[in-house]
């Protein structure tokens, strides 16, 4: 690697001095310094090229002599000197740059804060091109953000890389008052009292309770007489309650059957101009379901303005269902079933179904069913007047 | 003179330096001190007073004083000194 950058000085005495020279040239090595003087020629090659500078001279009877070249530092600095300095200047440019923030990017909260935000932080000195060790980060930038915006409940700084990105987040609920916190927990609806879970407030019945709409399950109020203390009351009360579905289906259900014989027809587009359909004569039938489908023409992976349509008919017949007396039973007790889960917002359980009353009037068939769920029936009412004891 | 005419056409056609596609010199000239050559085709003749170089057309004869060659490569060559005048022997 040395021999790369080590040159030598190259005294060249004889008759065909230039025909060393053309052949070097011939074999691409660069010559320097290329001085004649009264009696021989003088060039700077480098250290790796002397075999080379051999085979030049071989057979001319010149005569070549070596020396150093006169200050190597200097010839140093002059070949490497300004390319190396580029590179330094390049490096600490590039270095230094990552001193500095070059964007500053806002999120989180509403457009009209992170607006407000932004002004603020620029008035402040945070923004883009500013040297990371001026920022003024974290809990002083925090904290005059928290000073000038009033919705804002939280807000972060992050630095990656040049990057400063701000996090904010506004007060969204407000407090609710005393009072509106302070609840009892009451009956939605009627039933028996199955399991009772309480996590606050003090329960006002007990297992097997049979309650009513509108009733007190866990009061709000906890402590001995006298020094009671009102509490927002939580928890949960599983109770058993009743429903009653009615639910009716027609006896002879219609339903579409697919024969398996279809056709195709197919048609060329561009833009709003279509082709028939072809083929042209085509066989119908006397019900059909008809299924249409645009594909875009691809040619070699590129797309084309064309789209191919395609009309899928498929014949059908119209077939009349026959069910059995326990297949409508069962059908028409999973449809009730739905229906009753739906009202207890699928958070209950069946525990019992009953058939109360069956009947088959004017080709339709009539269910009546009892249920029993097991569904939590406590909701919060806030502390009123009449709730007050 | 250029040989190739056909290459002469198509870089007129083209709009392109015909030094680049063809085998031409191109010579730089600066403040009368400096010569840079381009494609030449070896040295021809050389002392303080005058530089000879073959190029694709012939001869180029640099004249002056206190001629020196700072950088010779394969194609290009960069003289500098007291340069009086340039000329070409075809």
């Amino acid at each position: 690697m040395f021999k790369q950058w080590i040159r030598v000085k190259v005294k060249i005495r004889g008759e065909y001095t230039i025909q060393v020279i053309n052949r070097l040239l011939l074999n691409r090595i660069e010559i320097t310094d290329l001085k004649q003087l009264s009696d021989r020629a003088e060039f700077v090659i480098r250290y790796s090229n002397l075999g080379e500078l051999r085979k030049a001279a071989r057979k001319t009877g010149c005569s070549i002599s070596l020396s150093r070249t006169g200050n190597r530092i200097d010839l140093f600095c002059r070949s490497y000197l300004p390319s190396a300095a580029a590179c330094l200047i390049a490096v600490t440019a590039f270095l230094y740059a990552f001193q500095y923030i070059w964007s500053v990017e806002i999120k989180g909260a509403n457009p009209e804060v992170r607006a407000e935000a932004a002004e603020i932080l620029k008035d402040h000195g945070i923004k883009p091109g500013v040297l990371k060790s001026e920022l003024l980060i974290n809990l002083q930038s925090t904290g005059i953000l928290y000073k000038h915006i009033e919705q804002l409940s939280w807000a972060e700084f992050e630095e990656k890389g040049s990057r400063l990105i701000i996090t904010l987040r506004e007060k969204t609920v407000s407090n609710p008052s005393e009072e509106e916190t302070l609840m009892h927990l009451v009956a939605s609806k009627a039933g028996t009292v199955h399991t009772l879970s309480v996590s606050a407030g003090s329960p006002a019945v007990k297992k097997d309770d049979v309650v009513s709409k509108g009733d007190i399950l866990v009061s709000g109020y906890i402590g001995r007489e006298d020094h009671e203390k009102p509490v927002m009351a939580k928890g949960s009360v599983q109770a058993v309650t009743w429903y009653t579905a009615n639910v009716s289906m027609p006896l002879d259900s219609r339903i579409n059957k697919y024969t398996g014989s279809n056709y195709h027809a197919y048609a060329l587009k561009a833009g709003s101009l279509s082709t028939p359909y072809l083929p042209v004569k085509r066989q119908s039938f006397d019900l059909q379901t008809k299924h249409r489908q645009e594909k875009q023409i691809k040619i070699f992976g590129f797309s084309t303005p064309f789209y191919l349509i395609t009309e899928t008919y498929k014949e059908v017949t119209e077939d009349k269902q026959k069910m059995s007396a326990e297949e409508y039973t069962s059908l028409l007790k999973s449809i009730a079933a739905e229906n009753i889960l739906s009202k207890v917002e699928g958070k209950g359980k069946i525990l019992e179904e009953k058939i109360l009353h069956e009947d088959i009037e004017n080709g339709t068939v009539k269910l009546t069913i009892f249920y029993q769920v097991l569904e939590n029936i406590a909701v919060p009412k806030p502390f009123i007047e009449e709730t007050r004891e | 003179m250029v040989k190739n005419t056909w290459i002469s056409r198509t870089a007129a056609r083209l709009d392109l330096p015909e030094d680049l596609i063809s085998d031409l010199p191109r010579i730089e000239w600066i403040a009368m001190k400096t010569l840079k050559i381009e494609n030449h085709k070896g040295l021809n003749h050389f002392s303080d007073s005058c530089i000879e170089l073959h190029i694709a057309s012939g001869i180029l004869i640099i004249q002056g004083e206190i001629l020196s060659v700072s950088t010779l490569t394969h194609d290009e060559v960069s003289i500098h000194g007291h340069i009086h005048s340039i000329s070409l022997k075809g």
